[in-house]
């Protein structure tokens, strides 16, 4: 995977990083996929302690993002001292390593 | 609903391990509450809730399992499975069935094992109702959500970790005072929080979440017999109408919020068992909230409506949701100290206060309680389900 998508409704214009059917805002049922990527504000976050077995680290930090287009997504955060409302920058990396599989998602720097 | 649905026996088994197999677990809670109501051969329909038998005990078909432990066939019976709010939904699809004039007598009973697993795997298990794409896949863990929730809630209301740390001394206070919570012990704030050897008893589970403000992973079972009012008033037992059931569902995802702290389907849910019931929020006298996370007690305790926006953390510390406040929360305990095993709560939720509307809760009896309300929360408020109780006579 090389690139994460979101969804953009062709009646209102809403995009959304989660595939519905119909449109949350106004149910339209047609929608444009391009990748999600660029500048996103940090919303909130955690830094997770309790985690599995798939993770090496002590803890991984997590937080959920807004970006300048008003979509909102869930990713890994790699920075050393969060803020909410900070300014980050979208990449796709490596998120977590399940069964020996490397899945890839949304980082955010 | 056409007529009105009664709770005529409840029954639970002590949460926290289990030394049995989940069918012990329901069949313990189906007897407690069938003997307590003096009705067994009458049971019409059997709805049991369970989240994870199929992933934690490589179970299923539940509901037929448990009328063949009871011997209870032909009696029809099915597995409500929605999340930790399993328990609240089978316990609504038992009322229907009562209200709607199809049975007379049903049996809902909630159970789940999840100490079969290692505490890992178990919150793993949870954490599979997250969605699979947008969350799962960057290690979301329930914690993980609700510590993302209370960073921004206690920024907005100024709440401090010693709110939260209060929620935990109450219910853990209350646990004390019942013979079925998983943790029968208190904690103080110096033991949790203000001295140095806290941040070895509660570590960061996360941030800014603590180990006392999660609930513990538990096995145990509850059970409702559900009944018209005819059959109710030949029991002999206080009269406990179920009087109102509110549902609503919210995003999968929780980034999908308009605003991540607004938790419309707890606020839904409770308008309109509110509504159904014919009362308000100020009317209830005795609550049990679910405090998988201490946050969200406070919030929820907001948002059901019984404290203004921002000043549930301050009725907290008050008192006023303690045992003789103005409006006890969870009285039990909690989801944080009687235990969460997931599908048994939403139901373990009416049995606490069903009991108290009797006058049946022992030690942590609310005085004078006429009224009370439950808020079953099911994925991460993506599934709610609230329900008002009164007692009659």
């Amino acid at each position: 995977m090389t690139e994460i998508s979101a969804y953009t409704c062709k009646d209102c214009g809403k995009r959304t990083h989660v595939r519905h059917s119909h449109c949350p805002a106004c149910k339209g049922t047609s929608f444009d996929e391009a990748p999600l990527s660029g500048k996103a504000r940090l919303l909130t976050f955690t830094r997770v302690h309790a985690l599995s077995l798939d993770y090496e680290d002590r803890h991984i930090t997590l937080g959920i993002v807004e970006f300048e287009d008003g979509c909102r997504a869930l990713g890994r955060l790699y920075v050393d001292d969060p803020r909410i409302g900070m300014e980050l920058t979208a990449e796709i990396g490596i998120v977590r390593v399940h069964e020996l599989e490397e899945v890839k998602g949304l980082c955010f720097k | 609903m056409l007529r009105d649905v009664y709770i005529a026996g409840c029954g639970m088994t002590g949460f926290g391990r289990a030394a049995g197999d989940l069918l012990d677990i329901l069949e313990e809670a189906a007897l407690a509450a069938t003997e307590d109501a003096g009705l067994f051969s009458e049971i019409e329909s059997v709805f049991v809730a369970n989240m994870g038998a199929g992933i934690l005990n490589h179970m299923s078909g539940l509901g037929s399992a448990l009328v063949d432990r009871l011997c209870l066939y032909p009696t029809p019976a099915e597995l409500v499975e929605n999340g930790p709010a399993s328990g609240g939904s089978a316990a609504k699809i038992g009322a229907y069935a009562v209200g709607s004039g199809a049975v007379d007598v049903a049996l809902v009973v909630g159970g789940e094992k999840m100490r079969a697993v290692t505490g890992w795997e178990a919150t793993d298990f949870v954490a599979t109702l997250s969605h699979p794409q947008a969350e799962y896949i960057y290690g979301v863990t329930l914690p993980a959500l609700a510590g993302m929730f209370a960073r921004l809630y206690m920024e907005k209301y100024g709440i401090t970790p010693e709110h939260l740390a209060r929620v935990a001394l109450k219910n853990h206070e209350n646990g004390t005072k019942n013979p079925y919570a998983h943790i029968q012990q208190a904690v103080s704030l110096d033991g949790i929080l203000n001295r140095p050897e806290a941040v070895v008893n509660n570590p960061w589970v996360a941030e800014p979440l603590r180990m006392f403000d999660c609930c513990p992973v538990s096995d145990g079972g509850a059970a409702l017999v559900l009944c018209s009012k005819e059959v109710a008033e030949k029991t002999g037992k206080p009269l406990v109408k179920i009087s109102g059931i509110g549902q609503a569902t919210d995003t999968h995802a929780v980034h999908e919020r308009e605003d991540p702290i607004e938790l419309k389907a707890v606020q839904l849910a409770a308008k309109k068992a509110f509504e159904e019931a014919g009362i308000k929020p100020s009317d209830v006298d005795v609550a049990e909230l679910h405090d998988a996370f201490t946050i969200l007690e406070i919030a929820e305790s907001e948002q059901v409506g019984f404290f203004e926006r921002g000043t549930g953390h301050i009725a907290l510390e008050k008192g006023e949701t303690s045992l003789g406040g103005k409006l006890p929360i969870n009285p039990s305990g909690g989801l944080k100290a009687r235990g969460h095993p997931v599908g048994a709560t939403g139901v373990a939720q009416l049995v606490e206060i069903a009991w108290q509307l009797r006058g049946d809760a022992g030690e942590r009896q609310v005085k004078n309680a006429r009224t009370g309300f439950t808020c079953n929360f099911g994925g991460f408020g993506n599934n709610v389900l609230c329900f008002v109780l009164e007692r009659e006579n």
